[in-house]
């Protein structure tokens, strides 16, 4: 499982790999905070519970992600550690980090742009874009 | 349904500025292409997916006309950076994708009659006033925090509030499209995370490519023109481009996830999913409409309120120095916007939603919606360069209302990803360079600079001579930066 950044001219995206639905989404995220330069700070452990669907895949990815960068914003919290299930249409779990010690780029919103969760070599793969 | 990449070959050429995707060129296209680039400009975007996007931005339903393009374009995520649809009102559809998640990010700029040789040796402590005074990049909240109530009043009433509530002057208001309120906002339609993320930034610039600029009068094309707009030569000017913050962002966020359902509730058939729409007609559509004039009223007093900084650090710094050190207001434009207008296509008189993004409003002499003091000149259009570079005030012309939907760019036009420029430029060299140059730099984040450094971007002077020799805007001044602030 893994990202990498790939180039977009004005935003920033990422291709996601995981060996199943669950770790694609702990690598989007890890990757959208790569997107962000979010570095997470060692003050003390914000845990929050995650309960979302989505009428597919991808809308359950993005709504994911959407919540990541709403505690990004309103409460200047980042979150390192994601002990969560996602099945197609549903994720749950804990999402665990801390007070942001620096946010280099703040994402706005992550796209529909091109987002399709497939199968791979690799278990499941996407490519998304983030507005920076 | 993807294309293959696009080729020169593929465009027709109508004139040196003006180039056709033919609507045969793919069997979904509801209309063609309209490019306006010189060859050079259209080839720095070939490698892009900018014009497949323009391409499939012609399948929004309802299109009324060509998709156009402007000089400035770049690729963008479904609906290219540049572009401009109409589609039919009221049946016709409206789509969060083609107008942007930061709804209503524009400029606004002020001028003064402070000249530059007065204004120099403060130019350092007027950088770091603007510094401290207008919050800008992360982590830092807005000058304003407010309860939801007086929230819902701020979205309602956009440049209205910030008037009654001691941030406004009437003639910024006046000198503000649409006067800063955009009618048919509605508050309710606005989710409670979306007001959650904009209720603390209000009166901050936030990070990226926005920034306060203090610049310089540099050159003046036409006296009078330049007159009417307040603009002197060799006088202080500031810009400021922002937009409507996580509100607006959330709004955007909202409405492309619930229109998602709208593909298969009306019928619709789109090449990406990001250019998700609703026809005007249906609840989700009003809904839609309704909350995007909210954001954009929010962003109209995002820029008053830093508008409204701007002013007291020029007054601290100057006013026991100098006359003549007060902004006045020139102009405020949206450059990602959906406008409800009126423009004569194909011979008819045809009401649309003009979607904008990465483009500007630009209406001719005696258009609706213009000042008094601005009727006979055309609405002002302003063009930030980036940064280091030239910035322009253009006017509209009454071609841009007939070829461009009354339209034209609205800035450089990136180049380079920021993974690039990041690569190919350190930040602090960056810095030093344009210190050198005599501009004041006060950055949250040496990376960002990088990420802006004017190589990333085309060059505006290009740009510009574009859009003036295609008739749709014409030249009034040319400003030269002295300060930049940015997150």
């Amino acid at each position: 499982m893994g990202f990498t950044e790939i180039e977009h001219t004005a935003d920033c995206g990422v291709r996601v790999w995981g060996e199943d639905l669950t770790s694609l989404f702990v690598e989007a995220a890890r990757g959208m905070n790569h997107c962000a330069g979010a570095q997470v700070g060692h003050g003390p452990r914000v845990v929050r519970s995650l309960q979302i669907e989505a009428s597919d895949t991808e809308g359950l990815l993005v709504s994911f992600l959407g919540e990541l960068i709403f505690a990004q914003e309103s409460d200047n919290v980042g979150f390192d550690t994601f002990d969560i299930r996602v099945s197609d249409r549903r994720a749950a779990g804990r999402l665990a980090g801390a007070l942001l010690e620096n946010l280099g780029r703040p994402i706005k919103a992550v796209t529909y742009h091109n987002l399709r969760v497939s199968r791979s070599a690799r278990g499941y793969e996407t490519q998304i874009i983030f507005d920076v | 349904m993807r294309a293959a990449a696009m080729k020169l070959s593929d465009l027709r050429k109508i004139s040196e500025y003006e180039w056709e995707i033919p609507r045969d060129h793919r069997r979904d296209m509801r209309g063609a292409v309209r490019v306006f680039a010189t060859a050079d400009l259209l080839s720095q975007v070939m490698d892009d997916k900018s014009l497949e996007q323009a391409v499939n931005a012609t399948t929004l339903p309802g299109l009324v006309g060509p998709v156009i393009v402007m000089p400035d374009l770049h690729q963008g995520y479904g609906f290219p950076i540049g572009g401009v649809a109409a589609t039919e009102f009221p049946h016709g559809a409206i789509s969060p994708g083609a107008i942007g998640y930061d709804i209503n990010c524009g400029v606004r700029l002020l001028a003064s009659r402070l000249d530059i040789a007065s204004a120099r040796p403060d130019m350092e402590a007027l950088a770091n006033r603007l510094n401290a005074y207008c919050p800008s990049g992360v982590g830092r909240a807005g000058a304003v925090s407010l309860n939801t109530r007086e929230l819902d009043r701020l979205l309602r009433d956009g440049s209205e509030w910030a008037l009654q509530h001691g941030f406004a002057t009437k003639l910024d208001a006046i000198h503000t499209e649409e006067g800063g309120r955009i009618e048919g906002a509605r508050p309710e339609q606005v989710s409670e995370r979306a007001k959650a993320r904009g209720r603390n930034q209000i009166g901050s610039l936030g990070g990226g490519n926005h920034f306060v600029e203090v610049d310089v009068i540099d050159e003046i094309f036409d006296e009078a023109t330049a007159a009417a707009f307040g603009l002197h030569a060799g006088c202080l000017a500031l810009q400021i481009h922002c937009g409507s913050r996580g509100l607006g962002h959330q709004v955007c966020t909202d409405y492309v996830e619930q229109f998602q359902s709208c593909i298969s509730k009306y019928g619709i058939v789109l090449p990406d999913r990001e250019l998700v729409c609703a026809p005007m007609d249906t609840p989700e559509g009003h809904a839609y409409l309704g909350a995007m004039r909210a954001a954009a009223n929010f962003a109209f007093v995002n820029r008053q309120i830093l508008a409204h900084a701007a002013r007291r650090a020029f007054e601290d710094t100057f006013k026991s120095k100098t006359g003549d050190w007060e902004l006045t207001q020139v102009y405020d434009i949206a450059h990602n916007m959906g406008k409800i207008e009126v423009h004569e296509i194909a011979g008819r008189e045809t009401k649309v939603c003009v979607h904008r993004k990465g483009a500007t409003r630009a209406f001719g002499p005696h258009a609706p919606d213009l000042p008094p003091q601005y009727a006979a000149h055309g609405q002002p259009v302003l063009v930030p360069g980036s940064m280091g570079t030239a910035s322009w005030v253009l006017a509209g012309t009454k071609d841009s209302m007939l070829r461009s939907l009354g339209s034209s760019c609205h800035g450089a036009g990136r180049v380079w990803s920021r993974t690039k420029a990041k690569r190919e430029v350190q930040g602090e060299q960056l810095r030093d360079e344009l210190e050198a140059r005599g501009i004041a730099i006060r950055a949250g984040s040496l990376r960002g600079l990088a990420e802006e450094a004017p190589a990333a971007y085309k060059d505006v002077d290009s740009v510009v001579d574009t859009v003036v020799a295609a008739g749709i805007a014409r030249k009034v001044a040319r400003l030269r930066p002295v300060a930049v602030i940015k997150g």
